[in-house]
Formats: structure tokens, C-alpha cells, sequence
């Protein structure tokens, strides 16, 4: 395809891969309106053009098998794993613009998306070149209160632990646990652990336990690589609380704990011993059991997309 | 007849279709009800605010609630939510900032869930009325778009002739037109002429779902659509399966009463492939955690109040 611009993207990828990606997969119809749009919206540019192209765009990529799983299984590495084709699709439109009008691009483009536009468009953002100038619209996604655009930045995204600050990487991460997010999707979840985070979490529990609700078990994901003296009465309470999942989750921190104090409070309960010592448990595992009735099994933890609206 | 809808035995496996109700002034209870009642989707046309917008700023979060986080909300519900965008016939009458809601208009008319231009029309029948509802009518064509006309609330039969005159005049195909508000008065004039007729059953003011009733029975059930127009004021997000029932029960046969409160509403809007019964047919997760790895991988079915907790004085 001549008018697609091949230039080497921070993801060690280029805008023609995608088109290749998309061109096997499409209509004829679909891959003429395909490169239409794009030749227009270098040649001719019109905003007006471009954002109607943008909106247009689900309608009008018709993938010859509606089941898009092939496209995911032939995506190289680079392309994550859960992405649809009109995601696929908007992020070659945006990659087919200078920087300089992307961004002004992108500002319109969000504060007018809907729902599904700007999922595709914080997904896009690690592929974006300079993406560092997104900064502030990776945090508009972060602040929005619509599931799908929370998560399309906070999950399977490397955005966030690559140029996120500590401040905003930890109201990220309460965000995630109070609107129930997985953790385990966080990437750098465990790389952008600290103490102030970690304390946060467990003045969370405080919160959430004086209140008489639940926590999710993830939670003491955070706390883990921190746990002092001061938390041992917490542990050992939710130890005692009926739910099979915090239970685990806290006898991975107290088994791997080097204060003894904290260590012993497995000594009560054997049964959680030995499955901790089976070595089966993990945090992945705790977050499979967690979700497992959100996860398809027949899916093989390959999705298609993210299209709710 | 039962006096109250929660007494009636209207079967709640019917759904029903509000193809005209501001969801944004109304609570996420409202929602919740309706679901109840079997509303499945509703249209929730661009209109004034009750205080008039001072800048077209406004107008451009509003129309992004509309495609965002008011869609958001009714789907927590299992509703699914579609929109008409617009500059309304009162608003159209500020000059200050008419010119700029047009120029915002394409920004908005391709986006997934808008199903119309509207509502367009007239209110006072000014001039600057009538130039932008034209403006709009052109671009209803231009962008391939249906058009959702709010016929004036004063001096209703004339705007209503007027406004389906103007349509005729720029070329419009009348089974593209949605004409809302009608009444005894206007109904005749806009079916002999092959426009949609949408009544509003909203208390004191609009239509009322016993004349509604015999407004069916007198011209059968084509092309005349039911909607509730609630919003700010006293009105009623139920008025669809409240009226469903009532001419259920004073002997409407079941076929007219589904063509009137769903079927032609997805026909009429389902025209430009922006709604499909598949939308709601095809089931959504009613799940605030839906989508952390795509739709495929989702199968909740949680609503996001429990109805016991709902009617509990305990609130936990």
C-alpha cells in the first residue's frame, strides 16, 4: 500500500504491519474505504474528513471471517492480545498523521469520543510516537468513571508504569481496586510497588473493614512487599475472615515473611499451609480464581475486543 | 382495571422501546425500573436544558455525555442508549453561539449510537429558527441521517404543517422524519403526507395514553410511534409500558400495541443501520467490573442494584 507512511514506531513496529494485519482480514469493499481514508487524509486533509473517518470506522471495517481470533493469533508481539479490529483500525488512522497534527488531532478526538473512540484511542497511546506528550489525556482516561475507558488505560497498557509519576501511578492502582479492576492486568504492578501505596491499600482495608464490606484479595498484592510488625493484627484478622481467597492471599505474605511473628500466624492453620507449600499458589492464580466466572475458558484467555456500546 | 402498573399483569417478558426520553435529567433509579418494566433502549434526543446555554462549550459536553457516559450509564442497566444530536429550535435563537453548535455537529453525526439529527424545528417560528432547522435538514442528507422534528408547543398545527412543508421542499423522503409532539390535531397531516407520527405521553401538558388508545384505534398502528418525553419536569419514564398496558387492557390487539411502543421505533430509527434489535437481543453483561479482556471473555449478569436491596429501608 504506497500511501501508507512506513516508519519505525517506539514499539519496534510499523504502520504497514498493521495495514498488512487488517488487509488479509477485510472486505474488498471494507480495504477499498480503508485506503481511501487513508490517501485522503494525507492528501486532501480535512478535519472534518478525518473525524468522520474515525467515527465511521466500525461500520465500516467488515472483517471477511466475523471472528477476528486469527488476526490475534497471527499479531506479533508487539500487538496486544485483546485488541479488536476497529481499534486496530483507528490506530493506523492515527499513525498515518504527523506528530503535530496527531496531537491536536487527539485532543478533538477525545474530548468528543465516544465511548468506544477513546477506549481505542488510550490504547493506542504506547504506539503513539513522542508519546510522553499524551501525558494529559492518559490521565483524563484514568479519572473517567466509564469502566471500559478506565480500563483501556489501566489494564494491558504499558502507558501508565513507563510515564506515569509515583503520585499518579498510586491513585491509578486505589482506583483500579475501588472500581474492582484486576490487578494482575496492571502492568508493573509489582515493579511500581511502594511504601506509600502500600499504605494506602491498608488504610483502605481499615476503611473498607469499619464499614463491614470486603476487599478484593489483590489488594494484599500491595501490601506484601512491605509488611512490618505493624500489620500483623490485620493479617491475622483477615485470616479469620471467611473468604477463601483473602485467606491465600495473606498466607502467601505471612509464609514468605522473614519476621517470625509474622510467619507463625500460619501455624493455626495447616490446611492453608499446605496448599501454600504446594507452591501452586501465586498472585496469578488468586486473580484467575478471583475472576474466573468474568473468564471465559473457552476463549483460551484470548479475547477479540473491547466493545460494549 | 388495576389502577397502578405494579398491580396490572403486563408481561414483563415484553420489551418495549422509549425512542424519546431525556435520561440525562432523570436518576439511575429511573434506569432501573425501566429495565424492569421491559424498556430494552431508548433514544435520548439533544434539547435544551431548561436554562439556556450561555456557550456552544456547553452544547459540546453535552452532546459527549450523550455518546459517552449517559451510554455508559444505561448500559449498567442492561438499556441500551442511543442519542440524536442537534442545535434545538429554542437555542437556535441565540446568535451568539448557534454558529458554532453547527460547526460541532459533524463532529458528532457518524458516531456509533446516533441514530438521527435532532430535535430540529421550530418553537417560536422566528427566522432564526427556520434558517438553522434548513441548515440541519441539509445535513441530515448530507451525512445520510434521519431527522427527528419537534413540532412547536404553541401555535402547534401551523408549525407542524410548516415544518413538514420544509422538509417536502428540501427534498427529504418523509419515512426519514420522525415527527414528535403530534396530537388529534396534527396526526391526519402528518401520516397522509408518509411521515413517522411519535406521540409523548407526558401528563398535563402533552398527550395522554387514554386519548393515545384511541388515537390507535381510530388510525390503526402504522407509522404512529409512542415515546414518554419525560425529562426535568412531571413526567413519566414509564409512560411507554404503562400505555403498552392500558391499550392492552381496553382491547388494542397485541400486534398494534408491539408496533406503536417497539417495533416501529426500531423500524423508523433502525433505517440507517445505526440500531438493531441484535443490540439488546444479543446479551450485554450488566456488569460494572464488564470488560477487562474484551467482551468475548465476559458473561456476567450482575445487575448493579440487587431489586431486594432496592426495596430494603436497609441500606448497606
Amino acid at each position: 500500500m504506497s500511501h501508507t507512511i512506513v516508519e519505525q514506531h517506539p514499539q519496534g513496529f510499523n504502520s504497514q504491519q498493521i495495514y498488512t494485519l487488517l488487509a488479509a482480514r477485510l472486505t474488498p469493499e471494507s480495504l477499498q474505504w480503508l485506503n481511501h481514508v487513508i490517501q485522503q487524509s494525507q492528501e486532501a486533509y480535512s478535519d472534518r474528513f478525518f473525524f468522520t473517518a474515525f467515527s465511521l470506522l466500525p461500520r465500516q471495517l467488515i472483517p471477511i471471517n466475523p471472528c477476528s481470533e486469527e488476526l490475534i493469533h497471527h499479531a506479533p508481539d508487539w500487538l496486544p492480545q485483546h485488541w479488536s479490529l476497529e481499534t486496530l483500525g483507528r490506530l493506523l488512522l492515527l499513525l498515518n498523521q504527523t506528530p503535530d497534527r496527531l496531537e491536536s488531532l487527539f485532543s478533538a478526538l477525545y474530548s468528543t469520543g465516544s465511548v468506544n473512540e477513546q477506549v481505542a484511542l488510550l490504547q493506542a497511546l504506547p504506539f503513539l510516537a513522542e508519546s510522553e506528550r499524551y501525558l494529559y489525556w492518559a490521565q483524563e482516561g484514568f479519572r473517567s468513571h466509564i469502566t471500559a475507558v478506565f480500563n483501556a488505560i489501566a489494564l494491558n497498557n504499558p502507558y501508565p508504569t513507563r510515564y506515569f509519576d509515583s503520585t499518579l501511578w498510586n491513585q491509578l492502582i486505589l482506583k483500579a481496586i475501588f472500581i474492582g479492576s484486576p490487578l494482575q492486568l496492571v502492568q508493573g504492578i509489582d515493579d511500581r510497588a511502594n511504601l506509600n501505596l502500600a499504605r494506602m491499600a491498608i488504610d483502605y482495608v481499615h476503611e473498607r473493614w469499619a464499614a463491614g464490606r470486603d476487599v478484593t484479595p489483590e489488594i494484599w498484592r500491595l501490601i506484601a512487599p512491605f509488611v512490618s510488625m505493624d500489620d500483623r493484627s490485620d493479617l491475622a484478622r483477615a485470616l479469620q475472615m471467611p473468604n477463601p481467597l483473602q485467606q491465600l492471599a495473606v498466607a502467601l505474605i505471612c509464609s514468605r515473611s522473614g519476621l517470625p511473628e509474622i510467619a507463625d500466624l500460619m501455624m493455626d492453620y495447616p490446611d492453608l499451609k499446605q496448599q501454600i507449600d504446594s507452591g501452586l499458589i501465586t498472585w496469578e492464580y488468586i486473580y484467575q480464581q478471583q475472576f474466573k466466572s468474568l473468564i471465559d475458558p473457552l476463549a483460551d484467555g484470548i479475547a477479540v475486543g473491547i466493545r460494549e456500546y | 382495571m388495576p389502577e397502578s402498573i405494579l398491580e396490572s399483569n403486563l408481561d414483563r417478558s415484553l420489551m418495549w422501546i422509549d425512542p424519546h426520553i431525556h435520561m440525562t435529567a432523570r436518576t439511575t433509579y429511573d434506569y432501573l425500573v425501566m429495565q424492569q418494566y421491559g424498556v430494552v433502549a431508548v433514544i435520548e434526543p439533544s434539547f435544551w436544558m431548561g436554562q439556556p446555554r450561555t456557550s456552544a462549550g456547553s452544547f459540546k459536553d453535552y452532546f459527549s455525555s450523550l455518546v459517552g457516559w449517559e451510554r455508559f450509564r444505561a448500559a449498567q442497566f442492561g438499556i441500551r442508549h442511543y442519542c440524536t444530536i442537534a442545535l434545538n429550535p429554542k437555542e437556535a435563537n441565540n446568535p451568539a453561539i448557534a454558529e458554532e453548535v453547527i460547526d460541532l455537529l459533524p463532529l458528532y453525526l457518524c458516531k456509533e449510537g446516533v441514530v438521527a439529527i435532532g430535535e430540529i424545528g421550530y418553537d417560536s417560528m422566528t427566522e432564526a429558527e427556520d434558517h438553522y432547522f434548513r441548515i440541519q435538514l441539509e445535513m441530515a442528507k448530507s451525512f445520510n441521517k434521519l431527522a427527528l422534528i419537534h413540532t412547536p408547543h404553541r401555535n402547534k398545527k401551523a408549525g407542524t404543517l410548516q415544518s413538514l412543508e420544509v422538509c417536502l421542499e428540501h427534498g427529504i423522503e418523509p419515512g426519514r422524519v420522525i415527527v414528535d409532539h403530534a396530537n388529534e390535531e396534527t396526526v391526519r397531516d402528518i401520516l397522509d403526507r408518509g411521515f413517522w407520527a411519535a406521540f409523548s405521553i407526558y401528563p398535563q401538558t402533552k398527550m395522554g395514553n387514554e386519548r393515545m388508545t384511541e388515537i390507535v384505534r381510530q388510525y390503526g398502528a402504522e407509522r404512529i410511534i409512542v415515546d414518554s418525553a419525560a425529562d426535568w419536569g412531571i413526567s413519566d419514564p414509564l409512560a411507554v409500558p404503562k400505555t403498552a398496558q392500558l391499550m392492552l387492557e381496553r382491547g388494542i390487539p397485541a400486534h398494534q400495541v408491539e408496533a406503536v411502543c417497539y417495533g416501529n421505533a426500531l423500524a423508523a430509527y433502525g433505517q440507517t443501520g445505526d440500531m438493531a434489535e441484535e443490540d439488546w437481543t444479543k446479551p450485554i453483561p450488566v456488569d460494572q467490573r464488564q470488560l477487562f479482556d474484551g467482551n468475548s471473555v465476559l458473561r456476567g449478569q450482575i445487575p448493579v442494584v440487587p431489586v431486594e436491596e432496592r426495596d430494603s429501608i436497609v441500606i448497606v
